[in-house]
């Protein structure tokens, strides 16, 4: 029987491969994960339909009293749809006297959180809304929200809040399609 | 918000409980109060104009428990026996729809609609591309067209939120104007006038009170002024200047004829009673916490803040509303004399003279009109070009216009009218002379 012999060295340096083999493998995993692991991408149209409700949910709750409501209407109705942006409009008056009377100063941070319907011409995202401090006759500074966007010829926009019923109606839908 | 379905629910059971096709006078209603025997709008009903208010039940609910306050419009009108009939806007209808009681939809007498039929074309008209119908048919094959299934929304029988798979026609249904005629299909009827006005959407205001003279006076705007324009109305002979029978003329000419009709807009003056909130202190009631002074003499708090409208002014309103041209007829007729002539006259010189073609239909016929509005303007013309006059003699032309009426936001402000106008020209012929 032969006798196979290594030498300090020799050992070393096959241990040394072991290690940097192992570690290598690790590195691997973290930078290219495996394509089961990888998360679906949206496509363009996602991307710009949670965009439009991110930034339409955004400019309805920047709210700086001091620059005005004209400013705060133009810069919500260039986000959102013609219709969506008449909605408020009828409505900004009485909402802006309680805003300028309590000088409102509010930052609005708006991430989408899952898109709940989709068909060519709209979409409804729900989204998740963090506000720098509570509004006027509320204590609450984060809140999730239901907001349908339309494709317009200019692209997706924002169009309305969800109403109660709406929402219940698309959450049972949705319920149903999971069970399916 | 309450369930907005409830919105549907309702117009099926007006629907249900009036099936009228027409908008049509009733003596047994007192809706033969507001539209005579042609279903129009009668001429002693008095237009209150619009008013407007922001009630409480016209809220849309926000994140973060914001809401928008709306503003609910309405038309209003009041018959010469003192009822009020509103017309709400397509925005106003649709919440008075979802909060019947506090809106006071339900305290009304009753609804006039254009019919069943056309309510299911307001549901198809604001909704119709909303409707999932590839699942409606697929889970309900006895609908075979959306209308079948608006119908049985109308009738209770399907919840319409069920088959939506888009929601944007809420907004648009929200932001449509007052002007809108097609989403102005409802009136609603209040009874006693200002004795139950308080019931009325809208409040007193404007209303008036016949035979109350201690009340104190309602601030009531003018009434609305029609003024209606002559219009100019023109058929004539344009080229050649002497027009030959074709039959003597080797290019068989004829002759030019041109229509022309110009209408000058109805002028439509309305007043508008404009009212402003007024905050004031008023006293508390039972439960509620004194936050202010009723009057100067009071040392402590003991009223409440609220709110009232305050009549301001009139507005005034000048329509130039569009009379069109609805049809146009145009003729050219020999006349009895120039028709005797020929048979009687020529005949003896020139033997088996006869009336080749005494009338011609120009418009229709030889040719179309065209026309149009623009700035309340509206004009039509015709050119019925190269007629083959083959009859000498004079031709009387007539020209007959019907127009189509006016209309503002949905009522008719004045009724077609027929217009007409007459012409003449004259077609030659060569007759030898014998030269002695």
């Amino acid at each position: 029987m032969k006798e196979l012999t290594f030498s300090k060295r020799n050992a070393f340096l096959i241990l040394l491969i072991i290690l940097l083999t192992g570690a290598g493998i690790l590195l691997f995993r973290d930078f290219f994960p495996q394509p089961s692991a990888m998360i679906p991408t949206q496509s363009p149209e996602e991307v710009a339909a949670s965009q439009a409700a991110v930034e339409g949910t955004q400019a309805f709750f920047q709210i700086q009293s001091e620059t005005g409501k004209d400013a705060w209407l133009d810069h919500f109705c260039a986000m959102s749809t013609e219709s969506g942006c008449t909605f408020v409009q009828m409505g900004a008056d009485r909402l802006w006297k309680k805003y300028a009377s309590s000088k409102v100063s509010v930052q609005a941070t708006v991430k989408a959180v899952e898109q709940v319907s989709v068909t060519a011409a709209e979409q409804v995202w729900k989204v998740e809304i963090i506000l720098s401090e509570p509004l006027p006759g509320s204590n609450k500074s984060k809140e999730e929200a239901y907001v349908l966007v339309v494709k317009t010829e200019k692209g997706w926009k924002f169009d309305r809040f969800l109403l109660e019923p709406e929402i219940q109606t698309l959450i049972e839908r949705q319920q149903k399609e999971d069970h399916q | 918000m309450k369930c907005i379905s409830r919105m549907f629910l309702l117009f099926a059971i007006l629907a249900t409980a009036l099936p009228i096709s027409i908008v049509q006078a009733q003596d047994s209603s007192p809706w033969g109060e507001v539209f005579d025997e042609n279903g129009k709008l009668r001429s002693d009903v008095v237009d209150l104009g619009v008013t407007t208010e922001t009630p409480s039940w016209m809220s849309v609910d926000l994140p973060f428990d914001q809401s928008l306050q709306l503003d609910a419009n309405y038309h209003r009108f009041q018959t010469a026996e003192g009822n009020v009939v509103i017309v709400p806007s397509a925005s106003t209808l649709f919440f008075m729809a979802m909060n019947p009681q506090e809106s006071g939809l339900a305290a009304s007498a009753g609804m006039m609609s254009n019919g069943y039929g056309s309510m299911i074309s307001f549901l198809g008209l604001v909704a119709g591309d909303s409707l999932d119908w590839n699942r409606l048919q697929s889970e309900k094959p006895q609908y075979k067209d959306p209308s079948q299934f608006w119908g049985a929304v109308l009738s209770g029988q399907e919840n319409a939120w069920t088959w939506f798979s888009g929601w944007s026609f809420i907004t648009k249904l929200l932001s449509m104007s007052f002007d809108d005629a097609a989403m102005r299909s409802a009136y609603l009827m209040y009874l006693n006038g200002a004795r139950n006005c308080t019931l009325i959407p809208g409040g007193c205001s404007g209303i008036v009170t016949p035979g109350n003279p201690e009340d104190p006076p309602h601030p009531v705007c003018p009434g609305p002024e029609v003024t209606i324009q002559q219009p100019t109305l023109t058929i004539q002979k344009l080229a050649p200047v002497n027009a030959l029978v074709v039959g003597q003329d080797p290019e068989k000419r004829g002759a030019d004829v041109q229509a022309m009709v110009t209408i000058p807009p109805v002028i439509f003056v309305w007043y508008e009673p404009i009212y402003e909130e007024k905050e004031f202190c008023r006293s508390a009631n039972a439960g509620e916490t004194p936050s202010c002074k009723t009057s100067s003499a009071s040392v402590m708090n003991d009223g409440v803040e609220d709110s009232e409208l305050v009549f301001k002014e009139c507005l005034r309103h000048v329509e130039n509303l569009p009379d069109a041209v609805g049809t146009l007829q145009a003729t050219a007729t020999l006349d009895g004399a120039s028709k005797a002539w020929i048979t009687s006259q020529l005949g003896q010189t020139h033997y088996g003279a006869y009336i080749h073609k005494e009338s011609f239909d120009l418009v229709p016929g030889f040719t179309a009109w065209s026309g149009g509005c623009s700035g309340g303007t509206c004009t039509a013309v015709a050119n019925a070009l190269r007629v083959p006059f083959a009859d000498p003699g004079k031709f009387n032309l007539k020209l007959r216009v019907t127009t189509t009426g006016t209309q503002f936001r949905g009522v008719t402000i004045t009724q077609p009218r027929n217009l007409s106008a007459d012409g003449e020209m004259q077609v030659y012929v060569t007759l030898p002379a014998l030269v002695p």
